[in-house]
């Protein structure tokens, strides 16, 4: 087999590995919005949330910043994420151990391949696909 | 080294890397002059010369950056869960994002040679890096990948709220630096910066308008009759070009990270650090390319939706899309509002181009091309004027985030400007990119069209002067603030 083969078996693999990593923060993201945001609250605690945030806001304004961002009104909530989102919750240590994962099993990987790479070399395998050393 | 694939420079004699060697201790440290030429070259002044072609640069950066990111990632992760009093998010969405694309203009990508995520790359790829050639698809197709990364960060951005959460933002950073170390591990130099960064992409856009230029004077590489290509393949001074450029012929900032390899490698002196006329590289590309046009038009409509979100009339818009929805999700307006403000951009720069190939009597393509890149200006100054006014407007949020932080406390307010002042900025720099985006449109008709030029640019006038209506009104609106 010679070079070019391996790389394109390696491309979606890591094209897969880095879009796993997107759609996990993504997911991570919106897992926190709907667990630590208003959903399940009244309509008085979002209303008491939303002073709570609000209070900081105008207090460091100038001109028009007080308002809460349109987005967020348009979301029904307020500026911010919410406040009693845990502090290194759950969803939290999820992501690091996905992240830490990928990471050693992508060195992982690329350490047996290099290995694999070496080893065809050695017995000249790879003589015709113009690699030099590994 | 501790391994090489097809590398060029593995295939070198080391008669060549002596000769190297000799050629570059015989000279002072500025190495022997190249004539000037047309531009001043900066790296003949003599603390310019000596910073690039230090050891210590871009490492000392590079380390500041690490320090810095290391912190914001700290902060996003576990620090509080409010944006304006997290550090890391006020760093990065109030301070870091809103200079990003002052910095392009200023120093080119000198930024993607700071950027922490290769630099974590790298120690992976000196680890146990296969460094395999980057898959000819992604060199194909990889600044398509980046616009839409681009364009699905930003609506996702709106839907799942990542600028408002520093958990999210944490998220992303993650995302971006396991994208870099992945990448780094398997293949050679910088493959994640140059194929699958959506600001990779965004800032090769945006540092096509620099003044600042680092290219190689080809009388002088044919005058010394170089045929060993240091400067791109790198030398015992130093590593190759990450981005794969070939000084000699490159002809646009695009994959120039200002990194300063080629100046260190490159013993005939050859390189030069040029200031030339913001935003000529327009009119000067050899071969424009629709993917660069694409994510300039895209970029209008981002700009468009970034300042969309954050006005008061926001609500009512999303009102009137749910009456054609039918729905009242407001994630579902929302993208029905994203995809027109991202397609109609688009369709107008088709539309203007189709009339003016029409009248010059060219192909529709390649004057959405060559028109797409001069909008670039525009964008630019749309984005930084948005930008302004979190950076002017709540910029001591970041100094708060930190005294908070340390248990102090913050009475004062985190405005630097007051919101008239930041208007009348906003409106300058508006204005400022409205002329560039004019003048670049004029250059590149005269030099794509000659004199049929004029014809085609009655339609592209037009499109720049409904694309500076809207955002004149955008700006003229009351905007939210981040935190």
């Amino acid at each position: 087999m010679t070079h070019r083969p391996t790389t394109r078996r390696l491309a979606p693999l890591l094209l897969t590995a880095i879009a796993t990593l997107a759609l996990a923060g993504m997911a991570a993201t919106a897992a926190l919005a709907s667990e630590g945001g208003m959903a399940g609250m009244s309509d008085a605690e979002i209303e008491q949330a939303g002073h709570a945030q609000e209070e900081p806001a105008a207090e460091g304004a100038s001109g028009h910043g007080a308002e809460a961002s349109a987005h967020d009104q348009a979301q029904g909530q307020t500026t911010g994420a919410p406040q009693h989102m845990d502090m290194g919750g759950a969803v939290n240590w999820i992501v690091i151990a996905a992240f830490l994962a990928i990471v050693t099993g992508s060195t992982l990987a690329a350490m047996a391949t290099k290995r694999r790479l070496r080893r065809r070399m050695a017995t000249g395998e790879l003589a015709t696909a113009g690699v030099q050393h590994v | 080294m501790s391994s090489v694939l097809e590398r060029p420079d593995a295939e070198r004699t080391d008669a060549a890397v002596e000769e190297l060697e000799l050629a570059l201790a015989a000279p002072a440290a500025p190495g022997p002059l190249p004539p000037s030429g047309p531009a001043p070259n900066l790296l003949h002044i003599p603390w310019v010369g000596r910073m690039v072609r230090s050891r210590l640069y871009p490492g000392v950066l590079q380390w500041a950056g690490l320090a810095v990111f290391g912190a914001v990632m700290l902060a996003t992760l576990f620090g509080p869960t409010v944006v304006e009093d997290n550090f890391g998010s006020t760093m990065v969405w109030i301070l870091w994002w809103p200079l990003l694309p002052l910095s392009y203009f200023l120093f080119s990508r000198l930024w993607c040679t700071v950027c922490p995520y290769p630099v974590v790359g790298e120690w992976f790829q000196r680890l146990t890096g296969v460094n395999l050639k980057v898959p000819r698809f992604l060199k194909r197709y990889g600044i398509w990948i980046i616009d839409l990364t681009f364009l699905f960060i930003t609506w996702a951005d709106h839907v799942f709220g990542i600028v408002d959460s520093p958990r999210g933002t944490g998220y992303l950073l993650l995302a971006m630096l396991g994208g870099a170390i992945v990448m780094s591990l398997f293949f050679e130099r910088r493959a994640f910066c140059s194929h699958l960064c959506f600001l990779g992409g965004l800032s090769g856009n945006y540092s096509m308008t620099s003044s600042l230029a680092l290219r190689a004077n080809v009388e002088n590489c044919k005058k010394v009759g170089c045929r060993d290509l240091w400067c791109a393949n790198g030398s015992p001074r130093a590593a190759a070009c990450p981005l794969y450029e070939v000084p000699r012929t490159m002809d646009s900032n695009r994959d120039c990270t200002m990194c300063g390899n080629c100046v260190k490698s490159c013993p005939h002196g050859s390189l030069r650090l040029e200031l030339r006329k913001p935003t000529s590289e327009f009119w000067n590309v050899r071969k424009p390319r629709l993917d660069v046009a694409f994510l300039a038009i895209v970029l209008v409509g981002v700009v468009i939706v970034q300042n969309l979100t954050m006005l008061g009339v926001y609500p009512t818009l999303l009102g009137h899309i749910s009456m054609v929805t039918g729905t009242t999700n407001p994630d579902v307006n929302f993208t029905v509002l994203f995809a027109a403000a991202m397609a109609i951009p688009v369709a107008l720069l088709a539309v203007a181009s189709f009339v003016s190939s029409r009248l010059t009597g060219g192909s529709m393509l390649r004057d959405f091309t060559i028109f797409g890149y001069a909008l670039i200006p525009l964008d630019l100054a749309a984005h930084m004027a948005h930008n302004l006014f979190h950076l002017l407007g709540e910029g001591l949020a970041v100094p708060r985030s930190i005294v908070l932080r340390l248990g102090g406390t913050w009475n004062g307010g985190t405005a630097l400007l007051n919101t008239s002042t930041i208007e009348v900025l906003q409106y300058l720099m508006l204005g400022a990119g409205i002329a560039a985006t004019v003048y670049a449109s004029y250059r590149i008709a005269r030099s794509a069209h000659g004199r049929a030029g004029r014809r085609a640019l009655v339609p592209q006038f037009l499109l720049i002067a409904v694309l500076v209506a809207v955002n004149f009104y955008l700006f003229a609106q009351p905007m939210a603030h981040r935190a």
